[in-house]
């Protein structure tokens, strides 16, 4: 149980970080001929490549009934608590691990195929 | 850690020169040509992760389910726009964050040295799986030789007399006449049966079997085992 103040506090950095990503796609793109619309499915795009990596390295941590859970939780769209479930499964070594192993690749392909102009 | 700042200064870490800079010289590319950079970015990512991905989930449900997993997850982002984007920033965070400790990486890291470091932290992982492999060789041997009896068995070849036998655990599975892939999903549920004492095992199987790269590599491992042994 979180206290008011940890909630805000979670709450300002949730929003921070939505609007700084927003912003940093919106930085890369907004000046390069692509409607508010293009970038933001280009947005959806790469969360979807993201959460989906997330879950498929991290299922062989979850048994068989956390595992029909997940696939639950993907059809009810409860990504919070899937995450939480997926996050739950390592210890913040692991955590980082993980993410430096499978999440840093995608981010950094991205920017070097996608976000850097060919002609630059 | 002022949070926009980690992120902005990891991606532009992973550029060579600073984004808006090179932003500036990229006036003459058009919307059509990025968005099918994306497209083609966003193919070959999905192709991987339906592999990596792919992998784990195949264990508990099969590809097809996979598959629907894949829509369900693109689904789902779009219906939850605002948790996917604290996530994604929560994870370029972490990103931001581990990137630098791994690599080690300050302002003023040439290029080569970036890359020298990467190619350690990549040799020092492969070393990571061969031990492995070296710790285990007998249980390794014991499940490829399993899972090639089950192969061989179901393509109908004679292994009734002791001869046979013996070819038969010298084939392998990709060397066999009209070789099919879909025969290995079979024989693993059948290994599947004989491991249930072992699951470890067996998920480290199904692991190398599913990811089809590993196969060929696995059996000449084994064979140069068996050359030591």
């Amino acid at each position: 149980m979180v206290n008011a103040r940890e909630g805000r506090t979670f709450y300002i950095k949730r929003l921070n970080i939505k609007n700084i990503m927003k912003d940093f796609f919106k930085k890369i793109f907004e000046k390069r001929g692509l409607s508010e619309d293009g970038i933001n499915q280009m947005y959806l795009d790469f969360s979807a490549v993201v959460i989906l990596t997330l879950i498929g390295v991290s299922k062989e941590k979850l048994n068989t009934t956390e595992t029909e859970q997940a696939s639950k939780m993907m059809e009810d769209k409860k990504i919070d608590d899937l995450f939480k479930m997926i996050q739950s499964k390592y210890s913040s070594e692991e955590w980082a691990t993980m993410i430096s192993e499978h999440i840093t690749p995608i981010c950094e392909s991205y920017i070097e195929e996608v976000a850097l102009p060919v002609n630059a | 850690m002022v949070v926009g700042g980690g992120i902005i200064s990891c991606m532009e870490k992973w550029s060579p020169q600073p984004i808006i800079k090179k932003e500036q010289t990229a006036s003459v590319e058009t919307a059509e040509q990025i968005r099918s950079r994306h497209i083609k970015w966003l193919k070959g990512v999905k192709d991987k992760a339906l592999m990596y991905g792919g992998t784990a989930i195949m264990k508990a449900s099969g590809w097809a389910n996979f598959l629907l997993l894949l829509k369900s997850a693109e689904s789902a982002v779009k219906g939850n726009f605002e948790q996917s984007l604290a996530y994604v920033g929560a994870g370029a965070l972490v990103v931001g964050t581990n990137y630098a400790m791994r690599f080690g990486i300050k302002k003023g890291v040439s290029p080569e040295k970036k890359e020298e470091i990467r190619e350690e932290e990549d040799r020092r992982e492969a070393q990571k799986m061969n031990n492995r492999y070296e710790k285990e060789p007998k249980r390794v041997k014991g499940i490829v030789n399993s899972v090639r009896w089950e192969i061989v068995k179901k393509e109908g070849t004679d292994y009734e007399t002791k001869d046979a036998r013996k070819e038969v655990s010298r084939t392998r599975p990709d060397q066999l006449e009209n070789f099919d892939e879909s025969v290995v999903d079979r024989s693993v549920s059948a290994v599947m049966e004989r491991f249930d004492e072992d699951p470890e095992a067996a998920r480290e199987f199904l692991r190398l079997v599913s990811l089809k790269i590993s196969y060929r590599e696995k059996f000449e491992r084994e064979e140069k085992l068996e050359k030591v042994g």
